[in-house]
């Protein structure tokens, strides 16, 4: 609910930072123009102590700020405020900032959007607000900014706001300039004092494009902002560039002199003296003789005046550039001169038509050319001090190129197109000579894989038949060819045609490639690929510098890389149902993987049916005759009886065994148990327990339902697992599993092991520079490498998933600890015993209190014993499975609504849940005062970063609520009657809801709960008839059938301490 | 380190004004002119169009006014020398660039002209002082200044003889316009994009770029390119004793502040990714 916002101030030299929150607007008292929802001091500090959002370094630096603010309010001592060099404070003096304002007409009444609300399409206009914040002084900015993560924003971390997320990105490119020297000395005068500071510079092609890039991606807000005296309209005081230029100086002046404190400059003359000292210390202040600074100021500014028309020249939008062509008959290189358009590369004048338009603007294809042959001239003169023989050439009147030796070209292509365009000119190679970093055009291997290598078994290790030749800037060579080039001993060669760069280094590992023996080169299936996903590949040293795959395995790599290429299976004709296209899509995406032996992770969405696909799949293979051995599943203890009952359902043909319980078999009776069935079931806290059984069977395949439960692979669970052996491994989860890179990782290394490298090397590898830099290249190159192993698909998309109904009843079987079983079978025997004895009116109350007594049990016993907060939250399936599902949830950026009958239960969970899930969460009851009730629902509803959960008593829920915007509805326990829950449900699912909706029906297996949930299901005419009336019909039960009912199914019990 | 060329901070144009003064036969007047000038008496020097006007302060309260010109080139004298120098675009490109072309004086020669006088006499002065010779001490003295003077900005050179080096570039320029045939292209009526608040495509509170690739990982520069290209400070003696020495002093410790900065910038980005 809290995001921080700031800017850049330019005249005050020092970054501003406030909260945003949100609060409903009816209850505030606000002076007129105050902003309503920044945060107050007081707000501000606590969010700074209870949330660990922000890393350490920021939230110390803003503590810090608000202590020293709060001696500045307090104690209204200005004097403060000037004896702090680091942190200055002024909360009184707050800027105006003009930001989307939603205004009321009939009302007469104005409020400014959140910005986390806000929308392009709102209807909106700029009004200023006031804006209370922090100061931080240029150092205390740097190192804020700096310590913010750099990646792009997940949904919960989403506290920062998008102006501060772009000035830290400015940040690092500050930190860039230093790191490349991109700086200069300055003495500057204002009025009759001369000031020294650094000054980025920006003389490079690559920053003067990085500023406008900057420029254009800036967020509008950052320009809205006005100090007080200034005239709040709405043109902005600074440009863009300006603003961003300011920023870089002040970084870089104040990063160099923390770097230089301490140190003394050398003993120079007056005023050198001086001027040095003041650009290391902490005043800028120059103290000489003023006539002297006035005439070192003119110095310095002759000294610094070339790199002044480079940063012009680097600025404008054409640039003087220069194509090198290779020769055409004789030795001899050209360098054509011209100029090329800053924003396209591909837009290039050459010098003839320049020579022919002396003008002052020059149009040309909707470009305009300010003075074209001065803008060419000063880019030849600029070159002409860093290349002799563009220098010589301007002896001419109209010097149109140059001709180079080749190795003047060479030189060229090596050292000086660097430098020509770090220096803002424009350099055009041929492609075949570009790109001197990348692999492309290095001498490598090309490579054509055909088919598999015959094998009895299929994998990713599996070793592939191929050709190699080899090749360079997209040519391949002959062992003669090569062997004719190196006697040539010259650095650039034609090969067809085509000018390429022989490095001597590449030519002694080519060499020594020939010298090896060819038979012992290998390349597996892995590798391919790697390949085909755009991984790079060195085999005997030699990188792959092309690859190819044809025939069968062409095949296999499209449909690897593109799920939609997969070839549908028939619904298994022993499935009990009907699949839905995606869902056939899904099934056969599992069977494919598992004949090329390859580990499949199914990602679908919750709700879209993974457990019914993997159903499919194992029918397939069942009917094609394919498993040999059993398989085994593991899931969290919670959904166990659920499985079981969905296998039964679906694929009655599968014979399941639940392996879990007190009673379960162990040793040589559980491997003979184990063989009569297709299906093992068992829970993860099982796996590391029985870990000597379980590894005593061969298994056709290992199964991992909620597979984000070995996300951390140090867990006995997770290394368990790895220790069974199988023929093919398959991971359902319900998270997006591509965001989380542990969880990614140490589920793809259960599934294909080693493939994507040691945990270590991921790390550095990818984990890093996509968490902390949020790098797109390495992001890329992962979701590539994983793709194919990985099939997600989401609710939203409407696309793949047009068939889904807009409301899904699911109903989750929950087990019973042996906690519950014992509270539950003492309480049923006990009462049934007083009901049999009392009659008429007093044996209908006793029925209906032992229902209640009942179904707190079923809820947790911490409810039935009336303790005051849940410690043991494994006594209770429901509980254990809820919590599952609002992680997967809110792991999607879902809302969801929990419905209950006892507002005591809903005062045990909502400090569980708030406490388990770290989010706020509300809870909705009969004793919730109006105006709670109403900012509840309004903040549920419209606060952008409002609490994703809220738990209701069914009885508060029940009327004129309106909150649409979740999409989960939980029915944590029962009412028994469908009306009531339809009631609740409808709260959700009204009109405007844009979502799918799920509604989860919370069932406790083996109790009177499944019970009657069953006879609802079975006649569900009769039911209502039956049910219509509330619980009473219950009542009316004789005491056998009373027992017949409430008797508890031991089968039920999850319990995982019994050995 | 770099290696500084400090002979640079002596260009041609200074030392040939130097060698002037040199040749002038009053040796102790113009030891004494040197002393002024060094001691800080040359209060204030100014160039308005082709002439220079400086206050020196002398045995009196009030400053002595000394005033000084050159003998102005002919518009026709011009027309020659940017004529020759169109010949050639090397002249055009570096004055562009902002550097003095070194064979810029071939241009004048070639028309029978020197940007330089060849003897002081050619240097019109006058001073408000009583000593009736000419240089007195007071001209001298703002002999010695000019000299750093130009080799602070060489284009001072042009000006004494009658045209800026905008004015320069513009008649280069009008030269090549009337040599050339220029075929008139239908001229497009598109305006230049408008940058404006609300028309550059982005949301306005919304910021939802990665972090640019190359500024994922950080890398120090080797060499601190930038003291490379600018060449030792221009220093002149009266501004700093011994001016070459401590432009070098000055180079020297900018040249290891730079690297110090490039390394302790690295660190930071690698600390900062390491947490």
């Amino acid at each position: 609910m809290t995001i921080l916002h700031g800017n850049w101030l330019a005249e005050k030299n020092c970054l501003f930072v406030w909260g945003e929150t949100w609060r409903s607007l009816g209850g505030i008292e606000a002076s007129l123009d105050d902003h309503p929802l920044v945060m107050t001091p007081a707000e501000l500090d606590e969010w700074l102590r209870k949330s660990d959002l922000l890393p350490q370094v920021s939230r110390n630096l803003l503590k810090t700020l608000l202590e020293d603010t709060a001696v500045v309010s307090s104690g209204r001592n200005r004097k403060r405020k000037n004896s702090q060099a680091n942190s200055v404070v002024e909360i009184e003096r707050s800027p105006c900032v003009l930001l989307p304002t939603y205004s009321d007409k009939q009302e007469g009444s104005a409020y400014p959007i959140h910005s986390a609300a806000f929308s392009l399409e709102s209807n909106y206009s700029l009004k200023p607000w006031r804006v209370q914040g922090l100061y931080l002084e240029p150092l205390a900015a740097f190192q804020f900014l700096t310590s913010l993560p750099l990646g792009t924003a997940h949904q919960e971390d989403e506290y920062l706001g998008g102006d501060l997320r772009f000035w830290s990105h400015v940040a690092r490119w500050s930190l860039d300039l230093l790191s490349r020297c991109k700086l200069l000395p300055t003495l500057n005068q204002s009025d009759d004092a001369f000031a020294a500071s650094w000054r980025s510079l920006l003389d490079s092609a690559v920053d003067a494009s990085r500023l406008e890039k900057f420029a254009k991606v800036m967020p509008e807000v950052c320009l809205a902002y006005r100090s007080e005296e200034e005239q709040l309209n709405s043109t902005s005081p600074s440009s863009p560039q300006e603003l961003l230029l300011s920023f870089l100086d002040s970084m870089i002046d104040t990063q160099i002199r923390a770097i230089l404190a301490g140190t003394t400059p050398p003993n120079a003359p007056s005023p050198l003296r001086e001027w040095l000292q003041a650009l290391t210390t902490q005043d800028q202040k120059v103290k000489a003789v003023p006539n002297q600074l006035e005439r070192l100021a003119a110095v310095l500014n002759a000294w610094t005046a070339p790199l002044q028309y480079q940063i012009n020249q680097a600025r404008s939008s054409f640039r003087t550039c220069f194509r090198l062509h290779p020769p055409e008959t004789a030795n001899e290189w050209t360098l054509a001169y011209g100029l090329q358009a800053a924003n396209d590369a591909e837009f290039v004048v050459d010098a003839a038509s320049i020579w022919s338009h002396p003008v002052e603007e020059w149009v040309i294809s909707d470009r305009t050319i300010v003075e074209p042959q001065e803008t060419f001239l000063k880019g030849l003169g600029l070159a002409s001090r860093m290349f002799g023989p563009v220098g010589a050439s301007l002896e001419q009147q109209y010097p149109t190129s140059c001709h180079l030796t080749p190795l003047e070209a060479y030189d060229f292509i090596k050292s000086i197109a660097p430098r020509f365009t770090d220096s803002g000119l424009g350099v055009i190679l041929p492609p075949s000579l570009a790109e001197r970093e990348g692999w492309a055009n290095r001498l490598g291997l090309k490579i054509r894989a055909v088919t598999p290598r015959k094998q009895k078994e299929l994998g990713l290790q599996s070793l592939l038949n191929f050709e190699w030749e080899l090749a360079i800037g997209g040519q391949t060579l002959s062992k003669a060819e090569f062997d004719r080039l190196v006697t040539l001993n010259s650095p650039l060669v034609e090969i067809n045609g085509e000018w390429v760069e022989l490095r001597s280094q590449d030519i002694k590992t080519a060499q020594t490639f020939f010298a090896s023996r060819k038979e012992k080169l290998s390349l597996s299936l892995e590798d391919a690929l790697r390949l085909s996903t755009g991984d790079s590949l060195v085999i005997e040293k030699l990188p792959v510098v092309n690859f190819e795959a044809t025939g069968a395995l062409q095949e296999l790599m499209s449909a690897l890389t593109n799920n939609q290429a997969i070839a549908l299976l028939p619904t298994p004709k022993s499935f009990q149902g009907e699949l839905r296209p995606y869902q056939v899509r899904g099934f056969s995406w599992l069977a494919f993987l598992e004949r090329w032996n390859l580990g499949a992770c199914l990602a679908d969405d919750m709700g879209l049916g993974k457990t019914i696909q993997f159903i499919a799949f194992m029918l397939y293979q069942k009917e094609q005759e394919v498993l040999e051995n059993p398989t085994l599943l593991v899931c969290p203890t919670s959904v166990l009886g659920n499985w079981e009952r969905e296998v039964k359902k679906f694929g009655p043909q599968l014979k399941v065994m639940l392996h879990h319980g007190d009673k379960r078999s162990k040793g040589k009776a559980f491997i003979a148990a184990v063989r009569k069935h297709d299906l093992v079931i068992t829970s993860y806290a099982l796996i590391h327990r029985d870990v000597k059984d379980l590894q005593s069977v061969t298994w056709q395949g290992i199964v991992l339902d909620e597979a984000q439960n070995i996300k951390n692979p140090e867990a006995k669970q997770s290394q368990s697992i790895r220790q069974l052996e199988s023929a093919f491994r398959i991971a359902l989860t319900g998270t997006p599993v591509e965001n989380r890179l542990q969880e990614l990782w140490s589920i793809l290394d259960f599934l294909n092991p080693g493939y994507l490298g040691a945990r270590q090397f991921f790390q550095r590898r990818f984990a890093m520079p996509i968490e902390r830099y949020g790098d797109v290249d390495s992001l890329t190159q992962l979701r590539s490498l994983v793709q194919p192993f990985i099939l997600r698909r989401v609710k939203t998309d409407r696309d793949i998933i047009q068939d889904l109904p807009e409301k899904q009843e699911i109903t989750e079987f929950c087990g019973i600890s042996s906690e519950q079983a014992t509270l539950y079978q003492q309480v049923v025997e006990n009462s049934l015993a007083e009901i049999d004895a009392a009659e008429g009116l007093q044996r209908r109350g006793m029925i209906l209190g032992l229902l209640v007594k009942l179904k707190q049990i079923c809820n947790h016993p911490a409810q039935f014993l009336k303790q005051n907060k849940i410690a043991e939250p494994h006594q209770s399936g429901k509980l254990l499975r809820l919590v599952e599902m609002l992680e997967e949830a809110l792991s999607e950026g879902d809302r969801a609504l929990i419905f209950t009958q006892f507002a005591e239960w809903g005062k045990l969970l909502q400090p569980y849940l708030q406490q388990q899930l770290q989010r706020e969460i509300f809870f909705l009851y009969g004793s919730t005062s109006k105006k709670q009730r109403e900012e509840m629902i309004d903040r549920f509803q419209h606060d952008p970063q409002g609490p994703p959960i809220m738990i209701l008593s069914l009885k508060a829920g029940g009327v004129g609520l309106n909150l649409t915007r979740a999409n989960h509805v939980f029915h944590f326990d029962r009412w028994w009657n469908p009306a009531v829950e339809n009631q609740a449900t409808d709260r959700v699912f009204r009109i405007g809801q844009t979502r799918n909706v799920l509604v989860h029906k919370f069932v406790c297996s083996g109790t009177l709960e499944e019970k009657i949930h069953e006879m609802i299901e079975s006649k569900k005419a009769l039911a209502e008839q039956v049910v219509g009336a509330g619980e009473q019909w219950l009542t009316e039960l004789d005491t056998n059938q009373l027992r017949n009912l409430l008797v508890l199914d031991r089968n039920a019990v999850i319990d995982e301490d019994a050995e | 380190m770099t290696n500084f060329s400090f002979q640079s901070s002596r260009e041609w144009w200074s030392q040939r004004w130097l060698d002037l003064l040199d040749s002038y036969r009053f040796k102790k007047r113009l030891e004494r002119a040197r002393n002024y000038s060094r001691q800080g008496n040359v209060l204030s020097i100014q160039f308005e169009g082709a002439k220079v006007s400086a206050r020196v302060q002398g045995t009196e309260v009030e400053p002595y006014q000394v005033s000084l010109f050159l003998e102005p080139f002919t518009d026709e004298q011009w027309q020659y020398v940017i004529e020759t120098m169109s010949q050639r675009a090397i002249f055009a490109a570096k004055l562009l660039a902002g550097e003095m072309p070194p064979n810029i004086e071939e241009v004048f020669t070639l028309n029978g002209l020197s940007l330089f006088p060849f003897t002081l006499s050619e240097v019109r002065s006058k001073c408000s002082c009583p000593d009736k010779a000419n240089p007195c001490k007071h001209i001298a003295a703002v002999y010695y200044q000019l000299g750093d003077r130009f080799s602070e900005d060489p284009f001072v050179l042009f000006q004494l003889r009658g045209r800026t080096k905008n004015q320069i570039i513009d008649a280069l320029r009008e030269l090549r316009s009337a040599h050339q045939v220029v075929n008139p292209e239908p001229l497009s009526l598109q305006s230049a994009p408008q940058t404006s608040l609300n028309a550059n495509g982005t949301s306005f509170w919304h910021y939802r770029e990665p972090l640019e690739s190359n500024l994922v990982v950080i890398a120090p520069s080797t060499s601190s390119d930038v003291l490379e290209i600018l060449g030792a400070i221009p220093l002149s003696n009266d501004l700093a004793e011994n001016a070459d020495n401590s432009s070098e002093v000055v180079m020297h410790y900018l040249n290891v502040v730079y690297q110090q900065v490039a390394q302790q910038a690295f660190l930071v980005a690698m600390n900062t990714e390491a947490s």
